[in-house]
């Protein structure tokens, strides 16, 4: 009990100190000085960091069995707010979006918002660019890097350990290094303002799913390729036929990390794609916002639109996408 | 699915995909040339926009336009991209602000030759149009299409409210501050202001250059706010928000921006474009009238921002002399006419405005000859094609100014070494 | 004869294996390879892509170094952002993760709602938050903590999130930690994988909440706080997307990112050379980050094989 004391207090003091340091502006203001706004922000997560072990005294003084139950109830609430805010707006008419203080529930209830929203910008296009993009690139990903994850994992060649850290090497270099080389090549070729700068590298491999699926292939036996051997079956056949089939779930784990990335790309089309009739959804949102003024109202039913392929591909998927991120991160 | 259908099927799909691919680039008419035309423009300009292409297309038969239109913030990216790109655009509308930038580039096609072949009538433009933002380093890059001109535009029933007599060609600063000083009321005595005299939203360069100071010298390698008469001139702005209280600052302000407060009758005075009176004024302002009036008398002189669009060939189009047919005809008379008479759009052409077209037009501003006789007064922005870049760290070192948080003269001598070091690195 | 029909099947695998890498092999000559090498020839000139490119040597080097504000500017920005972000971004997701170790019901539901703002798409995502961060007590932000001083008796001012210099790199921060999600997930796989021995090791010998916390759990899963700490920096020092569309740099270039300060350079600008001079600073920048925290794990990080030598 005397302990849980000693913690409240403890957790008050130094929550104190984690004031100072927020408003440390003031408190230097006072002293006569001035901060630049970067130690400001320094200081401030600093404060931030401090205020996390008040948090951690208070909490451990207090703690009780439903506390996980309302930390995180906590925690969603905060989390949720923006998304729901987005999709309240959605639905609001365009004089209440700014309100002070702010309308809660939208009165009245527009369903028409989205409608006039895919009205006002050909939502409808983007929506098949981006379609097309992400379906081509999603095809290109799981077809060559199971193909090179393959030779890499199963085959025996010269210099093939050695190139598999070549492109583990790759992956560490930041795609800034090659932006503006990769433009220029394709704009010589003259796939500036075309689809084919964001679909064919799918083709090519990227080195995260290749280092992903040969992971996973390397958990699949040997035993079924040495049978297969033994049947007469040629190394394409073992690729397509025995193993592509094993390693089903990882394939479903590049597919929907390919969709991802592709479905939210915004700098590839932002740098390749030119006509509006080319748009990706993520360029159309950010045409939205309008010459003169915006219309938030129907930017957020917009938002709402772009962000539900994946928010059903997450609640059909889920296990994947959770396969994917440890694959990649307590094995990596 | 056996083994051959495998075989069959991996082997077709790439090749029905590469066929997609291709097929995606457009069909051609024989005989047709399809030119792509750019620009900005919210749903009633790209209307008529779409009309006026209409009216061209009956004209050429052979010459098909597809219009593009991007936000204008992204046109400037649109264009400098694209031309890296390789398929820039073949006919673009432009904005005098990014011209110095674009024409720095070399994006863009001399159009002297053309004039002289075909004997277009460039005398008719108004030389401050021409020379303002329509020739660099002495060749024409492009032809004005209309001219915008800054001008104070003022809440009339405001002003007989509190019977203060109309902004006239007389006025100097110290007669706008002190009507605005009289505009500015917390009406329900809360302790806040609920209307002020005057917003400070545009062209602090005004302010700059009416009390005789300059941004850039004169081959524009060096920066001169750090003069006098260039911070004095700033500090006054800077007054009317911090020490007279008669403009809104920045908190105030950022709810519904000062363009919003004007047309909701909080404003008194709002310095603004001729292009605000159709775009913004004609459909948000219901509750009283205004019109438009002079800039007041700076110290030195008086000034106003003059600018506007003008159409261009880009140098890498491929269908030039196409091109150059639809720059003749967004910049005829018909077009200036039309745009005159339905957009309140001042004509760069001299005959077109002074005509009935602009001047007799029946909607507020009544006032409206004062745009025309301001057009000596237009000061363009400094012909750098760093301007983006430097206006972006004035602006934002003006932010502090306009917060209180320093002296102009201190903004101004932060300012200046670091444009002084874009100058040094620009074209 | 043996021995020559062996060399011939290894040659013929070693033939396939080829031709199976072969698609990774032309997409890293071309697109990687090639574009590197190209990148550090245009960084030492002077090129726009329109007009041919000229050589100067080091002179885009000299001048980042020497003459450019806002290279410095972008790269404080950036480094206060990942040393703001990063670290607040762990503690948060581990902590999310022991939450959700403890057996709660509904584990499911709150992993879902944790994790999803973090695959959501870039551009949608900065919508949002520029509607919920408006000045004034119209953003849903400033109008909840508005309430919540109301509540105390607390008189408060509309915060500017977007708006001021101070605020601005704070509310991306705070953004950031939106997507502590994907984060979580890791820690709570490492968490996971922790064998239970060890706890009750620990709780036979008197061990109480914090201190088998510090003597177990940290330690086996350093591994995957190693991973997450050298992947938050490398991707704290690419944001671009939400920067880009929500305050283009400012104000006052104090949101300007590093990736988006490169943008503005090759794009917009069209100085390429200059742009992939920069690109090849922050190459190096990442780099040495890396190899620090590479280097310094030796003394924190666990690995349990080591121990079974």
């Amino acid at each position: 009990m005397i302990r849980r004391l000693l913690l409240l207090a403890v957790a008050l003091a130094v929550a104190a100190l984690a004031v100072l340091f927020f408003d440390a502006n003031s408190v230097v203001s006072h002293l006569g000085g001035k901060l630049s706004p970067a130690i400001d922000t320094i200081l401030f997560a600093i404060g931030v960091l401090i205020m996390f072990v008040s948090i951690a005294c208070f909490l451990t003084a207090i703690w009780c069995k439903p506390m996980p139950y309302i930390l995180l109830i906590l925690g969603s609430i905060v989390s949720l707010v923006p998304f729901l805010w987005m999709l309240g707006t959605s639905f609001k008419d365009a004089a209440n979006v700014f309100l002070d203080p702010p309308q809660v529930w939208p009165k009245p209830w527009l369903w028409s918002n989205y409608q006039q929203a895919f009205q006002k910008l050909p939502f409808a296009i983007y929506t098949l660019n981006t379609v097309q993009i992400t379906a081509i690139s999603m095809f290109g990903q799981i077809l060559s890097c199971s193909l090179v994850a393959f030779g890499f994992a199963r085959m025996r060649f010269p210099g093939r350990d050695k190139l598999f850290i070549v492109l583990l090497a790759t992956m560490m270099l930041p795609a800034q290094v090659t932006m503006i080389p990769v433009f220029k090549i394709f704009a010589t070729l003259g796939w500036y303002d075309t689809f084919k700068p964001l679909t064919v590298p799918a083709f090519f491999g990227s080195a995260f799913f290749i280092f992903l699926l040969r992971q996973y292939y390397m958990t699949v036996p040997h035993e079924m390729d040495e049978a297969a051997r033994i049947d007469g079956a040629s190394t394409w056949q073992i690729y397509s036929q025995v193993l592509l089939p094993q390693i089903k779930p990882a394939l479903a784990t590049v597919a929907i990390f390919s969709f991802m990335a592709n479905w939210n790309d915004f700098l590839g089309p932002l740098i390749y794609l030119d006509s509006p009739a080319k748009r990706t959804l993520a360029l159309g949102l950010y045409a939205f916002q309008g010459q003169y003024s915006t219309d938030w109202n129907y930017l957020m039913a917009a938002s709402a639109v772009v962000m539900l392929p994946l928010l059903i591909l997450f609640f059909i998927g889920q296990k994947y996408f959770i396969q994917g991120v440890v694959i990649s991160g307590v094995k990596g | 699915m056996n083994l051959r259908t495998l075989r069959i099927g991996i082997i077709a799909l790439p090749l029905i995909v590469l066929a997609l691919l291709i097929a995606g680039c457009g069909k051609q008419q024989p005989g047709v040339t399809t030119i792509r035309f750019a620009s900005w423009g919210n749903d009633v300009e790209e209307a008529n926009l779409r009309k006026l292409v209409v009216e061209f297309e009956k004209r050429h038969p052979n010459i098909k336009v597809e219009i593009q239109i991007t936000p204008w913030s992204r046109m400037q990216d649109k264009l400098m991209i694209s031309s890296a790109g390789g398929r820039p655009p073949d006919v673009t509308r432009i904005s005098s602000e990014w011209f110095p930038a674009i024409a720095a580039k070399g994006l863009l096609e001399p159009l002297d030759d053309y004039v002289k072949r075909d004997h277009y009538d460039l005398d008719d433009f108004y030389p401050e149009s021409i020379e303002g933002w329509g020739k660099w380093k002495g060749k024409l890059l492009e032809i004005p299409t209309d001219i915008d001109i800054y001008a104070m535009y003022y809440n009339k029933d405001m002003f007989d409210k509190y019977h203060i007599p109309y902004p006239n060609w007389n006025w100097t600063w110290s007669d706008y501050l002190a009507a605005a000083k009289k505009l500015t009321k917390d009406l329900n005595h809360d302790g806040q202001l609920d209307q002020w005299g005057t917003s400070t939203d545009s062209w602090w360069e005004d302010y700059i250059n009416e009390n005789g100071g300059e941004i850039v010298n004169a081959d524009g390698s060096k920066c001169t706010l750090d003069q006098p008469l260039s911070y004095n001139g700033l500090q006054f702005m800077a007054d009317l928000i911090n020490k007279y209280h008669v403009a809104p600052n920045a908190e105030e302000a950022a709810n519904l921006g000062q363009s919003k407060l004007f047309t909701t009758g909080k404003i008194g005075m709002n310095v603004s474009g001729s292009w605000a009176a159709e775009l913004i004024y004609k459909k948000e302002i219901k509750t009283f009238k205004y019109d438009v009036a002079p800039m007041p008398m700076g110290a030195k002189s008086r000034c106003t921002f003059i600018g506007g669009a003008a159409y261009a060939v880009l140098k890498r189009s491929e269908h030039k002399d196409e091109a150059w047919e639809l720059v003749k005809w967004m910049t005829g008379k018909e077009y200036q006419r039309s745009a005159a008479l339905r957009s309140q759009i001042i004509p760069s052409r001299r005959s077109v405005a002074e005509s009935g077209a602009y001047l007799k037009l029946n909607a507020p501003p009544a006032n409206r000859k004062v745009f025309l006789d301001m057009i000596k007064y237009g000061h363009p922005i400094p012909a750098v094609s760093c301007w983006r870049e430097m206006e972006g760290l004035i602006v934002s070192e003006f932010d502090l100014v306009r917060l209180g948080r320093e002296s102009a003269k201190e903004g101004c001598e932060h300012v200046t070494p670091k444009v002084d070091q874009l100058l040094r690195h620009r074209e | 004869m043996a021995k020559k029909i062996k060399s011939k099947l290894h040659r013929k695998e070693a033939y396939e294996g080829y031709l199976c890498i072969a698609p990774w092999i032309i997409g890293f000559l071309f697109l990687t390879l090639g574009p590197v090498i190209f990148s550090f020839i245009m960084s030492l000139c002077k090129w726009d892509m329109i007009k041919p490119a000229q050589f100067i040597g080091f002179g885009n080097y000299h001048t980042i170094i020497t003459d450019d504000d806002r290279f410095r500017q972008s790269l404080k920005v950036t480094a206060i952002y990942a040393g703001c972000a990063v670290p607040i971004g762990m503690i948060c997701s581990l902590a999310l993760a022991i939450l959700l170790n403890l057996n709660v019901k509904g584990m499911r539901v709150f992993r879902s709602i944790f994790y999803i703002p973090a695959i959501l798409p870039g551009a949608a995502v900065s919508m949002v938050w520029m509607m919920v961060l408006r000045p004034q007590n119209s953003g849903i932000f400033n109008a909840m903590l508005a309430q919540l001083a109301h509540l105390f008796h607390y008189s408060f001012a509309p915060i500017p999130w977007l708006t001021t210099p101070e605020w601005v790199l704070r509310s991306f921060i705070m953004m950031s930690l939106w997507g502590v999600g994907g984060g979580m997930i890791i820690y709570l796989a490492g968490l996971q994988s922790v064998p239970t021995q060890l706890y009750e090791a620990a709780e036979i010998d008197g061990a109480d909440g914090w201190q088998k916390f510090r003597t177990v759990t940290l330690p086996m899963i350093s591994p995957t706080l190693f991973f997450n700490l050298v992947m938050g920096i490398i991707g704290s020092f690419q944001v671009f997307t939400s920067s880009f569309i929500m305050t283009q740099g400012g104000p006052a270039n104090a949101s300007l990112f590093y990736v988006l300060y490169l943008y503005q350079k090759a794009f917009q600008y069209l100085q390429m050379g200059y742009a992939c001079a920069l690109a090849w600073i922050l190459f190096a920048v990442i780099l040495t980050l890396t190899l620090i925290v590479f280097k310094s794990s030796k003394a924190w990080v666990y690995y349990e094989a080591e121990l079974k030598r």
